[in-house]
């Protein structure tokens, strides 16, 4: 983990001078009805290159649209972010080097098609694919080696890739609950906590859908929440209505994802409410100019952004309606 | 030739320049790293920054201000220095106490509201008059801490 030295407010002036003066490109609700609603891809294009990414030589080319669109703008966002100071952000950067694992680890001990790389993490992906190919873990943090060696460990013994992802999910969350309180900023650690919230509630309700055994279920969870792991998995064979008071920490996600769930929208509905709840914590440091809460929003704007995108572009390409599109998407920063 | 009171003055001279000095620099440094930030993503937006970048730098003017009245007062701008007692030079000093203390504190916690106003203005250039008022509330005691000053000042006699 890189050295990181805890800051005042006004340390952040110059970067959230940069990030704010972005905000006004960020893709808001009505452009992402235009990017839904527009007549071609030369239109679609256009929108995004009003909304500052860099479409050259794109057009009539739509392999990979969305992949080499954002992978150019999350690399420039990085670029950007990373002036405000080392280490600083590393929490945000580590999903990254996470997902770059499993896809390293994947790529080799799987048959399947090759997920993609994605830039954008604390360390280069060259630098990682290679870590892991020779199994020199040096350049990795601490938990992203213990992840790699569980993962492996995991796999071998019982065959089942779910656990690679399962292994270095929690190893993930390790490394953004240290980053985030090395850092020593609120915002930042309560964010961690409601992202870990989220992904425990999520998994709380798709595994008790999915009627997975207890025994299954107690190894999904993940520390570092507002609410412990261990009460995840013993609150799991509770009724609905018994949830909310054994998790008394996440009892209002819990209560509201479970009446998304219930209500008719099914998994897509609760699973865009856990979303959005943790897009409504971001939301809260909408208002401050200036500190570190400022360019950590904008990077998770970015980043809510880009799913966005990716959404909007998959879905016209399968053919789905407006409407499809528009209550698949995730609530946007701006 | 110095006395004790003349040194006690020239250090109230010191207090109100020197503390007040302080804290626009710092303030007009927290607006400007600010702007330097927004005009790197936007040049054009350069003459509105300025505005608000300059506004805490008052403070040092009014401590500056402070400081050459009561050096001229005892002659040490003119070069005629007048002989006065430890009570005058106290008085003097106390004299300078409110613009250097408030010019200190007023400058930073301008600098940090024009530094949101900056910010404001990267995203929203027409609300740049509001921006200044926000500054300008907090120069409003920088202003009354040098008229206490000065009507201090105005009535010691020397």
């Amino acid at each position: 983990m890189s050295e990181v030295k805890k800051s005042e407010r006004t340390d952040f002036l110059m970067i959230s001078g940069r990030t704010k003066s972005r905000e006004v490109m960020l893709i808001d609700t009505a452009t992402a009805d235009k990017l839904i609603e527009a007549s071609d891809m030369v239109e679609v294009l256009k929108l995004l290159g009003e909304h500052g990414y860099d479409v050259g030589g794109l057009a009539g080319d739509e392999k990979n649209l969305a992949a080499r669109l954002i992978e150019k703008d999350r690399a420039e966002t990085a670029e950007l972010i990373s002036q405000a100071g080392k280490g600083m952000f590393d929490c945000f950067l580590y999903p990254h080097d996470y997902h770059n694992l499993k896809v390293a680890l994947k790529n080799e001990l799987l048959p399947e098609p090759l997920e993609l790389f994605v830039h954008g993490g604390s360390i280069p992906v060259e630098e990682l694919r290679e870590a892991v190919k020779n199994r020199e873990l040096g350049p990795l943090t601490p938990s992203m080696q213990v992840g790699v060696q569980e993962a492996l460990e995991a796999y071998s013994k019982t065959g089942n890739s779910q656990l690679i992802d399962l292994t270095l999910d929690r190893y993930c969350f390790r490394d953004m609950t240290a980053s985030a309180k090395q850092v020593g900023n609120d915002f930042l650690e309560g964010y961690v906590r409601t992202k870990v919230d989220v992904a425990n509630v999520k998994a709380l309700l798709r595994m008790r859908k999915m009627g997975k055994s207890p025994e299954f279920a107690a190894q999904v969870f993940f520390d570092g929440g507002n609410v412990p792991a261990e009460r995840y998995a013993e609150a799991y064979t509770a009724s609905e209505e018994e949830l909310p008071g054994l998790l008394v920490g996440v009892a209002a996600l819990l209560q509201k994802a479970l009446a998304e769930l219930n209500g008719g929208g099914g998994m897509s509905a609760f699973e865009l409410y856990c979303d959005d709840h943790l897009m409504a914590y971001v939301r809260k440091v909408k208002y401050v100019q200036y500190g570190a809460e400022v360019p950590m929003a904008y990077l998770l704007a970015k980043e809510t952004e880009y799913i966005v995108i990716s959404m909007i572009l998959a879905g016209r390409q399968t053919g789905l309606s407006a409407a499809q599109i528009k209550e698949r998407l995730r609530a946007l920063y701006v | 030739m110095f006395t004790s009171g003349v040194s006690l003055a020239i250090l109230g001279a010191a207090v109100a320049a020197g503390l007040a000095g302080t804290g626009s620099a710092i303030g007009v440094g927290v607006a400007g790293e600010a702007a330097a930030g927004v005009v790197s993503e936007d040049p054009g937006k350069f003459g509105l920054t300025l505005l608000l970048q300059a506004l805490p730098g008052t403070q040092g003017i009014y401590g500056t201000l402070m400081a050459f009245l009561v050096l001229s007062k005892i002659g040490v701008i003119g070069g005629n220095i007048v002989p006065i007692d430890i009570e005058t030079g106290l008085r003097l000093l106390f004299a300078c106490v409110p613009i250097g203390l408030v010019g200190w504190t007023s400058g930073i916690a301008q600098g940090k509201t024009c530094a949101a106003g900056i910010i404001l203005i990267a995203k929203r250039p027409g609300e740049i008059a509001k921006g200044m008022v926000y500054g300008a509330m907090v120069e409003t005691y920088a202003v009354l801490a040098l008229l206490i000053s000065f009507l201090a000042y105005a009535n010691i006699h020397v």
